[in-house]
């Protein structure tokens, strides 16, 4: 659980302070992090962006207390992250829902572990389903919803917990254009509504700059901190509004040329 | 039912009906005395007997009733040795492999043993039931358990689940379709090995009606009653797994 020495001031609502990385690879040592430092504030929406493979699931996975980090420390509401809690609820990039439940059980899991009374809880579960639109879904099974359904399922489940941070590794990339950009759409809703704190990760950079308060810059493997950019457009956006495109080519023009086809696919669009 | 089931259906009726057919004309024909192979007036009429002397009614109950009770030790035992298995790799490098082993045996060679431990009584044939199905079940959780996806795991520690509650919320429900095929598999080893300890050791019950036609040489009363078997164990997949598996591939996303 989250326990451990607090955070010495009362800023920010998650702080990253000398933050790396290694894996073994054929007894190499593999660096995938370096000098990560970073902080996000209570409410704001932070888009983790970088090519494939340079640790932007890594990171995530270190501030949800799932992957210790072997340089630094990760503070988070505000004390030290020494492992997984319900403060920090990932939204993984293939979902994670649980087959063997009904959409409302998914739902409903988390706010069983912490303990909630069984009328807080119905309470909750309706106020999230209907806020992703699955209300009439409620008792649906996981098989019988599309893939855009069952991301919103997704959300809600995370969503209901109403955690303090919300980690979202691509959630939207399996999606096609259209079911995407209207899920851009409600998270930003969802967002506004709910006032969480949110560290996404993408690899779309205009998808970024559309959702983000702040969009954090990676580099190629080992992932360090490349540029940050702070985004005040006007909300709701889209990743077809003129100034987003406009801030992504400049940003992409600033980093040059990642080696990666995955992102640069997704950008020509 | 599946798209093309009632067609199914209808082929397996028209199969029977020849094999039926076929079966009468063989006997009409006479190649082999009546007592050797008995057509299906006799078989049946042999059925409707032990049906109307309550012969055979006693005998399915006290089979299943065994079998109940030896598939249920079996399926608890084995699933909580799976889990141990799982959760204790010292345990699986040593029993799990011996039990590996210890499958190849048929569990009708457990009997002997059985009844010097346990005298001539029923805790014998359970016994061997026990032993025919457990290990089975207990591979199979195991398997079933060391192979669930981390990330439902992580998932589930993100929202603050752990302990026993990780294990019986999600580990258990995700290893369940490999643990149903484990109990599938399960339940007709058991059923094989009731039958083969009841056929060798004369207690009331289907294997001993099987004997005792044996004994009167009476052919038609041992094909009906391995028709019951076969119908017995047919039935009870039909109705209790087949379900049980399409429902679980179905929303495992499986099919
Ligand atoms: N458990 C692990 N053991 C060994 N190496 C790992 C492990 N997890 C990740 N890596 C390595 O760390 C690097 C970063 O992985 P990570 O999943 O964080 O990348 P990513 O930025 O999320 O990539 P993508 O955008 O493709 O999802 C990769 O080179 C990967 O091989
Ligand atoms: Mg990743």
């Amino acid at each position: 659980m989250s326990q451990g020495t607090a955070v010495p001031q009362s800023g920010p609502r998650l702080k990253l302070k000398g933050v790396g990385k290694y894996f073994d690879h054929d007894h190499k040592k593999l660096a995938v992090l370096e000098g990560i430092d970073l902080e996000v504030e209570a409410g704001e929406f932070c888009c983790l962006v970088g090519p494939s493979g340079c640790g932007k699931s890594t990171l995530l996975n270190i501030v949800a207390g799932l992957e210790k980090p072997d340089e630094g420390l990760v503070w988070a509401n505000p004390r030290e992250v020494s492992g997984p809690g319900p403060d920090r609820v990932v939204i993984f990039q293939d979902l994670a829902l649980f087959p063997w439940l009904d959409v409302w059980d998914n739902v409903d899991f988390g706010l069983k572990n912490l303990g909630l009374p069984a009328g807080e809880r119905r309470a909750r579960v309706l106020k999230y389903l209907q806020l992703v639109h699955l209300q009439e879904f409620l008792h649906a099974r996981l098989h019988q919803l599309s893939g855009g359904m069952r991301q919103r399922v997704a959300l809600a489940r995370s969503l209901a917990m109403e955690p303090e941070i919300l980690l979202m590794d691509e959630p939207f990339s399996a999606l096609d254009p259209h079911t995407r950009e209207r899920l851009q759409q409600e998270l930003q809703d969802i967002w506004a509504a709910t006032g969480a704190t949110i560290l996404f990760v993408t690899h779309g950079l205009k998808e970024a700059v559309a959702l983000g308060d702040k969009v954090v810059l990676l580099t190629t493997r080992p992932g360090r901190i490349q540029a940050v950019e702070r985004v005040d457009l006007p909300r709701p956006r889209s990743v077809d509004d003129a100034p987003v495109l406009s801030i992504s080519r400049r940003l992409k023009a600033q980093i040059g040329n990642w080696v990666d086809p995955v992102s640069r696919q997704e950008e020509r669009v | 039912m599946r798209p093309g089931g009632g067609k199914r259906a209808l082929q397996m009726a028209a199969f029977l009906a020849a094999l039926l057919l076929l079966w009468q004309g063989l006997a009409w024909a006479g190649f082999w005395p009546r007592y050797l192979f008995p057509g299906p007036r006799q078989v049946f009429g042999s059925l409707w007997g032990m049906a109307l002397d309550g012969s055979l009614g006693r005998a399915v109950l006290r089979s299943l009733g065994r079998l109940g009770l030896g598939y249920a030790i079996s399926a608890l035992a084995g699933t909580a040795l799976g889990v141990l298995f799982s959760r204790f790799g010292w345990l699986e490098a040593t029993l799990g492999r011996l039990s590996l082993g210890l499958q190849t045996l048929p569990s009708i060679c457990w009997l002997p043993l059985a009844l010097i431990w346990f005298g001539l009584n029923e805790k014998a044939i359970l016994f061997v039931v026990v032993m025919g199905s457990v290990l089975s079940i207990s591979m199979a959780t195991e398997s079933g358990v060391r192979h669930v996806p981390p990330v439902w795991i992580r998932a589930a520690r993100t929202m603050g689940c752990s302990g026993a509650r990780l294990y019986f919320k999600v580990v258990l429900p995700a290893a369940f379709p490999s643990i149903l095929t484990g109990l599938k598999q399960g339940w007709s080893f058991a059923w094989r090995s009731l039958m083969a300890a009841e056929l060798i050791y004369s207690t009331p019950g289907l294997g001993f009606l099987l004997n005792s036609g044996r004994e009167f040489n009476d052919a038609a009363q041992v094909m009906a009653v391995i028709g019951v078997i076969i119908v017995l164990g047919t039935a009870i997949n039909q109705a209790v797994f087949a379900p049980l598996e399409g429902r679980v591939r179905r929303r495992f996303g499986l099919d």
